[in-house]
């Protein structure tokens, strides 16, 4: 490693070439979401009734929320074709390494999910529900239109908390060789034979403060507006 | 083709090996930031002037990036400027020859700094007000008052939380075989590569970080229950 | 009208209701009073299956639910004819007044958005809250909301109002204009059932007065009866601790 002068004006060059990875890094976050919010309703759900699926998910919970991220990928990414291999002889290697990825963060974030869900759902007062049956809703009319809508704003913080720690967690994925902004920032420094590997964790650096920022302010937007029901009498 | 059992085992044990390693990372990474942060949080409590934003600064950009990426920028920044650093004061070290933990326990204080500054602030602001006041009423001076008051109800409340960020620092250890640290991942890493036997290693790693994670929870969970006794004492 | 037969309900190894029977006329007015735990609420809150009783059987009209085995869409029919009135409101938080009335309307009984939005009004309008259409519940006193869930249960023109404790969320000074509500809607010739600890009111207001005490009921008629010649001792114990007013003690 010789020394060399920092050159900030590679920064924004390569902030330029990144950015329309963005666009991987975004269906990660989006497709990730879509499963991990699946396996958060079913956590939820079995948390919530009271029986043998309870301990299922607790377990569940306390073992996803110990295993690295990189080892779940890695496992999933290695191994998981491995398994198949073994078990049904069915070569899935070659599949989409954003495949992988999706599932891995599906089932570490699927745990966060079904905490944040069952949370929310137990903020919403019980008598909710029992008026909605009261003036004639159906169970399905009185979650969808009464109990939802109101835990989906107790939830909306955490969601915030769990999109970004997603979005910082995906930035992994290039580790398997997903090409996503990371994956694209790597390349660009094997490029130059390693001569700007500074400066491009630093665009990408920056490019990652933008986004969780964005993030966070959206979301405190989103709440801000949803808040007209919770408003005091001062407010 | 079947699991290689045999080679889950051996890998097991080698693992294992690294459990020391990635301890030891946790566990300098913790006491430094426990210190610096619980200062920083002072610092923003008080507002003390441009030091504070500077820390709330710093605070955003860790909390608001990737720390694989945390670690790739020390790792690619701070062995060079050491090393210009050394020259420049004509010393005759030679930095490349520093054992690459050194910068693994750099950057996961740099980590973990911000997130404990940020649960010390929260936690100390929800002790009350009155708190000090009463302290200072009977006569302690705002050191002592400090000391013997705020301090330990802040700790109670700031506990849940620095043991999840213990949890996730254990985690992230994981991330030093990418500073050629030989820490438990990187070990099964290079065991499964050797052999393809990429399943039994990764669960060999699954196994350990579930250990290792239960026992933190544990010793927190003990923490707590000593910490909060004044709680039961007074219902029983 | 509305009968109730036999209604047993236990929860885990404690029974609260012991095959309680109740036989409500069209225009009746019936009050349950007791102490707490004798089970009243309970058995208001089977009448809608908000509890589901383990035996019994609930006839409204020309429904006849068997407690043990009524399915969702009988359930969903018996609660389609009450209106329940909440001890602690439970308005949807997330909606406005209006829409907290229409919300029954429109979705529970498929009328048509203006014409729910009439008959919204026209409730709310009954109950005093003509400027508050659209607030939220958070923004509401205690007693605003209150007459909310009261425009609520009567906009769907219900066979039975049912009322659990309306009144005793409430700061004392906010308790008349409910309870004075109550009388109106009572005159108006609405059936109504109504578990309070409010004694005044039930002696002007109720045909009928049930008292009921460890989960059975001890002793029915009119108010007269109950207050002035309570037959059981019961009752009498149970009066003498509410009442100081001279003229109802024997």
């Amino acid at each position: 490693m010789a020394t060399r002068v920092f050159n900030l004006g590679f920064i924004p060059k390569v902030i330029v070439e990144v950015l329309p990875y963005l666009s991987v890094t975004f269906l990660i976050v989006l497709g990730t979401m879509v499963f991990a919010s699946i396996v958060g309703f079913l956590v939820a759900k079995a948390k919530i009734k009271n029986g043998v699926t309870r301990h299922i998910a607790n377990a569940y919970i306390t073992v996803f929320r110990c295993i690295p991220s990189i080892v779940l990928l890695f496992l999933v990414y290695y191994g998981l074709p491995q398994l198949f291999q073994m078990l049904f002889h069915v070569d899935i290697s070659f599949w989409n390494k954003a495949v992988f990825v999706i599932l891995t963060f599906a089932l570490l974030f699927g745990a966060n999910m079904g905490e944040v869900m069952r949370a929310a759902y137990e903020a919403v007062d019980g008598g909710q529900t029992e008026a909605a049956l009261t003036v004639g809703l159906t169970e399905r009319q009185a979650f969808f239109r009464i109990t939802f809508p109101q835990a989906f704003r107790y939830a909306l913080p955490n969601l915030a908390n769990i999109i970004t720690g997603l979005m910082k967690e995906g930035a992994l994925a290039y580790t398997i060789g997903l090409i996503d902004m990371m994956g694209k920032g790597k390349m660009i420094i094997s490029l130059n034979y390693g001569a700007y590997t500074l400066e491009t964790y630093l665009a990408l650096f920056l490019i990652y403060w933008v986004l969780t920022k964005a993030v966070e302010i959206s979301f405190g937007q989103m709440d801000k507006r949803l808040s007209r029901g919770g408003k005091t009498i001062a407010g | 083709m079947s699991l290689n059992t045999e080679f889950m085992k051996e890998t097991f044990f080698l693992a294992l090996d690294g459990v020391p390693v990635t301890l030891k990372i946790t566990g300098v990474a913790l006491f430094f930031s426990l210190i610096i942060g619980f200062l920083l949080a002072l610092t923003r409590i008080y507002r003390v002037r441009i030091f504070s934003s500077v820390v709330a600064g710093y605070v955003s950009l860790i909390r608001g990036t990737p720390m694989v990426l945390q670690v790739l920028i020390v790792y690619s920044m701070v062995p060079s400027l050491l090393n210009s650093i050394v020259k420049s004061l004509g010393w005759q070290v030679n930095v490349f020859d520093i054992n690459p933990v050194v910068y693994a326990y750099v950057v996961f204080t740099i980590n973990t700094t911000a997130l404990i500054t940020e649960i010390f602030r929260s936690a100390l602001l929800s002790v009350s007000k009155t708190q000090l006041e009463a302290a200072l009423s009977v006569g302690l001076s705002p050191f002592w008052a400090y000391v013997r008051i705020i301090v330990p109800q802040a700790v109670e409340k700031a506990l849940p939380n620095i043991c999840t960020t213990t949890v996730n620092l254990l985690k992230g250890t994981s991330l030093a075989f990418m500073m050629s640290v030989a820490d438990v991942t990187a070990i099964a890493k290079t065991q499964a590569s050797f052999g393809y036997n990429y399943l039994e290693a990764y669960a060999d790693i699954f196994a350990i970080y579930i250990l290792l994670c239960g026992v933190v929870q544990i010793l927190f969970h003990l923490l707590e229950r000593r910490l909060t006794r004044h709680r039961r004492v007074a219902v029983a | 009208m509305l009968e109730l037969k036999n209604i047993h309900k236990s929860f885990q190894k404690n029974e609260v209701l012991k095959g309680v029977n109740l036989k409500v006329e069209k225009g009746d007015v019936v009050v349950i009073l007791g102490p707490s735990g004798s089970g009243k609420t309970t058995l208001l809150r089977s009448i809608t299956f908000l509890e589901r009783a383990d035996k019994g059987e609930i006839r409204l009209g020309d429904l006849v639910l068997d407690a043990e085995k009524a399915g969702k869409k009988e359930i969903h029919q018996i609660r389609k004819k009450t209106g329940f009135v909440f001890q602690n409101y439970c308005l949807f938080q997330n909606k406005t007044a209006l829409e907290n009335v229409t919300e029954g309307l429109i979705i529970g009984r498929k009328i048509p958005k203006a014409e729910a939005v009439r008959i919204a009004k026209e409730a709310l309008d009954k109950v005093g809250l003509s400027d508050r259409y659209d607030y939220y519940p958070s923004q509401l006193s205690g007693g605003q909301q209150q007459r909310v869930g009261i425009a609520r249960a009567i906009a769907v023109q219900p066979e039975v109002i049912l009322f659990d404790e309306p009144t005793s969320a409430l700061d004392p000074e906010l308790v008349s204009g409910i309870l004075a509500i109550m009388k109106q809607l009572a005159k108006e010739g609405s059936t109504m059932i109504i578990v309070t600890h409010e004694m005044t009111f039930a002696q002007d207001v109720a045909t009928r007065v049930v008292f009921m005490d460890g989960g059975e009921v001890v002793e029915e008629g009119t108010p007269r009866e109950i207050f002035s010649h309570p037959k059981e001792e019961r009752t009498r114990q149970f009066l003498s601790r509410f009442i100081s007013d001279s003229d109802y003690v024997i």
